[in-house]
């Protein structure tokens, strides 16, 4: 039997009050099972973020319970938050310290042991040992992007929550990024949830996806499953891109 | 707590200020210059007003204390909002405690070293010896700290509630205390309502008690324990509106807000 590492019940969370409310994540429910590259697709203001930050508690449900790793922020945030980690290419980090000294506080804060051995160890993961003496703020997107992948992968994580893993990486960089994302799935039986708008990345990386829209799931399973039921075709292989073109205009209206 | 998160926290803040020079600026500099402003103004009333002149430059160095104490704790997490860290920060197991702990240690590193150089120039400047104030310049300055921590931990809460359009109030709100804290001028020389506001700060009876240890020589004690028992309250109280505001923005979204 798979254990389940996320597991998410009938989350809302709704914005404003009266009138002006908007619901930005409508009565959701999934699971997401160890070792599994799960990802969570949709438009432009579909929840997907909103999602990751009440993942993450930085923003409390409206309605509905979540529990990683079989625990409740409200009980176990800590040890939860010891346990995964995440990465987005819209986070920074302080520009005026260099890679390694941003990679070491975060090591701290994980309660990694031997920090720099770690910090040196990832680094060379992700062929970036070259950043090291850098300082972040004269670091391009993509390696700062590169950076930010280091910096999830410190506590060698069990769950891991990446927001646009890929964007601004030159394309042998972003497969790089891929194999290792995969690998780390594999190896580490790590879950890794995913957002994207690389719709090849995401068929070639993802083994189950959860398409929403306007905060509601609109389809789940397989790329190939999800490709089948919203084009109502019985596709070979996925087409991910077409079933993003269709949830998002067709769906919309 | 989690000593190796605050360990964590403290290195980062202290290489990014080693690295800024507006840190390095607030810390040093404006310091310095305030005292040069206040020190040579005291020369040139020290002959007409003696007691006057005698009280400016302490005034000055324990009013430095209040401020830097404020600006270290909100401007660090200022400071973290701009470099657009904060969610790295809150998307690791760090407490609640552990964060405010590393703000508060590293408030006190600076806010020693603003200290030891102001209080040396003004000594080779103006020949003035804060430390003839004897034992009693340590409760004094350890009230004043705890009160300007409070206030920054209180910014930090308005700022975490209204985002960073309030971000100004991590320099200014500390200038709308100062009139009523009698700083340079006795707590009667208020208006009646003014004086009012004045005895629910603590820093009034800081102030207070101090000119009259400089002035007579005599402390009374009503100051002294006014000032610790309003600091500590303030203190405590400053901590739990933090940290319901923490647990507020959560739950309004205000926190993801300032976050991405």
């Amino acid at each position: 039997m798979k254990k389940i590492v996320i597991e998410v019940k009938n989350l809302t969370r709704k914005f404003g009050q009266g009138k002006s409310v908007q619901t930005a994540v409508d009565n959701i429910s999934f699971q997401a099972y160890e070792g599994e590259v799960l990802g969570l697709l949709g438009p432009n203001g579909a929840g997907k973020t909103t999602t990751i930050f009440m993942l993450l508690d930085l923003l409390r449900p409206t309605d509905g319970q979540i529990r990683i790793f079989d625990l409740t922020h409200q009980d176990h945030h800590s040890e939860i938050m010891s346990r995964l980690n995440f990465s987005s290419t819209y986070v920074k980090m302080p520009g005026k310290l260099t890679v390694e000294e941003n990679l070491y506080v975060m090591a701290l804060l994980f309660s990694v042991p031997r920090p720099w051995e770690k910090v040196v160890q990832v680094l060379k993961k992700l062929h970036s040992l070259d950043l090291a003496r850098k300082r972040y703020s004269f670091l391009s997107s993509g390696q700062r992007t590169r950076v930010g992948l280091a910096k999830a992968l410190l506590n060698d994580p069990q769950l891991i929550l990446l927001d646009e893993p890929t964007a601004s990486l030159d394309p042998d960089v972003a497969e790089a990024t891929r194999r290792l994302i995969k690998e780390t799935a594999k190896r580490n039986r790590t879950t890794v949830l995913i957002t994207s708008h690389n719709m090849a990345e995401v068929e070639e990386i993802c083994d189950r996806l959860i398409f929403i829209n306007h905060g509601r799931i609109v389809a789940e399973g397989s790329p190939l499953e999800v490709t089948r039921k919203i084009l109502n075709d019985k596709n070979s292989e996925p087409d991910l891109g077409k079933v993003f073109i269709k949830i998002v205009r067709e769906l919309n209206t | 707590m989690n000593l190796t998160r605050v360990r964590g926290l403290v290195t980062r803040y202290l290489i990014y200020w080693t690295r800024s020079l507006n840190r390095l600026t607030d810390t040093f500099w404006w310091p310095v210059v305030s005292l040069l402003v206040w020190g040579l103004f005291t020369v040139f009333v020290s002959d007409k007003f003696p007691s006057v002149a005698l009280w400016l430059v302490g005034a000055l160095i324990f009013w430095v204390m209040i401020q830097r104490s404020q600006n270290e704790i909100s401007i660090l997490m200022m400071d973290d909002i701009w470099s657009e860290n904060l969610l790295n920060l809150f998307a690791t197991p760090l407490q609640f405690g552990e964060f405010l702990l590393a703000l508060i240690v590293v408030s006190l590193i600076k806010l020693f070293l603003s200290l030891a150089t102001i209080i040396t120039a003004a000594f080779i400047l103006y020949h003035y010896n804060i430390f003839n104030l004897g034992l009693y310049f340590v409760p004094f300055t350890a009230a004043l700290i705890v009160f300007g921590w409070s206030l920054g931990i209180l910014i930090n809460s308005l700022i975490m509630s209204f985002g960073r359009d309030s971000e100004a109030l991590a320099w200014t709100a500390i200038v709308a205390v100062q009139p009523f804290s009698s700083v340079f001028y006795p707590l009667s020389t208020l208006p009646q309502a003014a004086q009012g506001v004045a005895m629910l700060l603590p820093s009034t009876y800081i102030f207070e008690g101090l000119r009259a240890l400089v002035f007579t020589g005599f402390l009374p004690t009503f100051y002294l324990a006014m000032a610790i028992f309003l600091s500590a309250l303030y203190f405590i109280v400053s901590l739990f509106i933090f940290r319901q505001t923490l647990i507020k923005s959560r739950e309004t979204g205000l926190l993801a807000r300032l976050l991405e």
